[in-house]
């Protein structure tokens, strides 16, 4: 059965895995992709993982997003969410 | 044409392991890096032994997200190139656009491709990772090279056969000239560190079936059946003469004169005319005469004919007789990190004033004088590299010590 939405524990796990970055729950909470030193492609590699994990596709918008919390919002809403910026 | 460019900085990543005094100590002990391929099992390839780079971690060198989205043929390109950059002094962030790249490659990054290909076979096309798109392309290591350093001057890439490197010092000459004051240049390659990248070699008849590592490799003899392949990066920051004085720089040698040919499609320059015309031209632009040339760092290929045809060659140049050597003899060709490797040889020798020998060539051949079993002390101050590639290409470079230039 598949998960439904991804945590920030997971996503800083998955920048990890997939975009080499090591990073923690605070930093990734307040940061945007770019200020991790995740490129494009890493966001890309993500998503491809978050797909699996939820078992849908996000469709071509989630690469627009920001920032970790913001994927998440994503995930949940199905939607491009940023909050202050972030 | 003479040449203004000098080499201030030197990396190297070979199967002597990290850094150029690594690389350096082997040369001269002649030693044996050639051993078993150790990746995977080489039986139904014909080829089974290579020169590895030893125990390379690359978590060890390089930032996590470098090392995700390169293959091992551009991390070496990232290691030499940051060893070479810190060799030379040169504080690339005064102006991020007065210093550019050009790593020379052959085979790309085959390793990564065959991960990812056995992702979409095995698990279909949305396993297939993004870096995809950007590790395998022979320009990685310059781009990546860029990146990391924070380069925004020219670059490029060069994808060749071994003379890739000699190519890549003439060519930044030019751009030096133009106006950039330095670049890091050199090849890298990784092509025995999977099944695929292996069996794209196998099919050019050039690799030596051998077992043993002491005679698998053993160009200018009669037991001759090719050459072991390896990998490795060598990388050199060369600048204008005139801004490395400026800066106080310390000169390891003048690249004083670079020459190319081609000598036909899916050969070794037959007959050696190529090669010879490079090595006139390489000559004549440096302003030397046969006699000046201390040390001719050959391309010994391993296969009788090409051989014969070196052996020509050198004799045609050098009439009175030169001092031979092919140290790669120890370790293996790494395709374009061959003529790097070759490079920053041709340059420890002038700062060393030691001939590294030719390892596992028993005996200097008829008419050619080859240091074979033992360095030889010396004063070289004038040394040629020459380079063929199977694709035809032929270069030939000379280099001098900077106190006779």
């Amino acid at each position: 059965m598949s998960q439904r939405n991804i945590t920030i524990e997971e996503l800083v796990e998955l920048v990890s895995i997939c975009a080499g970055v090591r990073t923690d729950v605070a930093t990734a909470s307040t940061s945007t992709f770019e200020e991790l030193g995740v490129d494009s492609l890493g966001v890309l590699g993500i998503i491809a993982e978050i797909e699996r994990r939820v078992g849908r596709k996000l469709g071509p918008d989630a690469e627009l997003v920001p920032s970790p919390t913001a994927l998440i919002a994503f995930v949940a809403e199905g939607d491009v969410v940023t909050a202050d910026g972030v | 044409m003479t040449m203004d460019t000098v080499i201030t900085g030197l990396g190297t990543v070979s199967p002597a392991g990290l850094g150029v005094e690594a690389y350096w100590e082997a040369l001269v002990e002649g030693r044996t890096l050639i051993a078993p391929i150790p990746d995977f099992d080489t039986e139904g390839f014909h080829v089974h032994l290579g020169g590895k780079v030893p125990g390379f971690d690359p978590y060890d060198h390089i930032e996590g997200r470098f090392v995700v989205q390169t293959d091992a043929f551009t991390r070496f390109a990232l290691v030499a190139a940051e060893e070479a950059l810190r060799d030379s002094g040169v504080d690339t962030s005064v102006d991020p656009y007065a210093t550019g790249a050009l790593i020379c490659s052959g085979a790309g990054g085959v390793e990564f491709g065959q991960r990812e290909i056995e992702a979409l076979w095995s698990e279909g096309p949305d396993r297939v990772g993004p870096y995809q798109s950007i590790a395998w392309f022979y320009a990685a290591s310059t781009g990546q090279v860029s990146i990391r350093n924070g380069l925004k001057g020219m670059c490029g890439v060069l994808v060749t056969d071994e003379p890739g490197m000699l190519d890549a010092l003439g060519q930044s000459a030019r751009t030096l000239r133009r106006g950039t004051s330095s670049m890091l240049v050199g090849g890298a390659e990784a092509p025995i560190g999977s099944p695929f990248s292996l069996a794209c070699q196998v099919g050019s008849e050039v690799l030596s079936p051998g077992v043993d590592p002491t005679t698998a490799y053993v160009p200018f003899t009669e037991g001759a059946t090719g050459h072991v392949p390896a990998e490795g990066a060598a990388v050199a920051l060369v600048e204008r003469a005139d801004v490395a004085r400026e800066r106080g720089a310390r000169i390891r040698a003048v690249v004083a004169g670079q020459a190319s040919t081609f000598g036909g499609v899916g050969v070794f320059d037959p007959g050696g005319e190529g090669l010879l015309w490079a090595a006139r031209q390489a000559m004549e632009r440096a302003g030397v005469s046969p006699e000046e040339v201390d040390v001719v760092f050959a391309d010994a290929v391993g296969l009788p004919k090409a051989d014969a045809d070196e052996v020509a060659t050198i004799r045609r140049l050098f009439p009175k007789g030169v001092a031979v050597t092919a140290p790669k003899t120890g370790f293996g060709r790494a395709y374009a990190g061959a003529g790097a490797l070759d490079v920053a040889a041709a340059v420890l020798s002038l700062e060393h004033r030691i001939i590294p020998p030719t390892p596992h060539v028993l005996d200097a051949p008829f008419g050619l004088d080859l240091v074979v079993r033992v360095p030889r002390p010396a004063r070289p101050r004038t040394a040629l590299v020459l380079s063929r590639g199977m694709g035809g290409a032929n270069s030939a470079v000379v280099l001098k010590h900077p106190e006779h230039a």
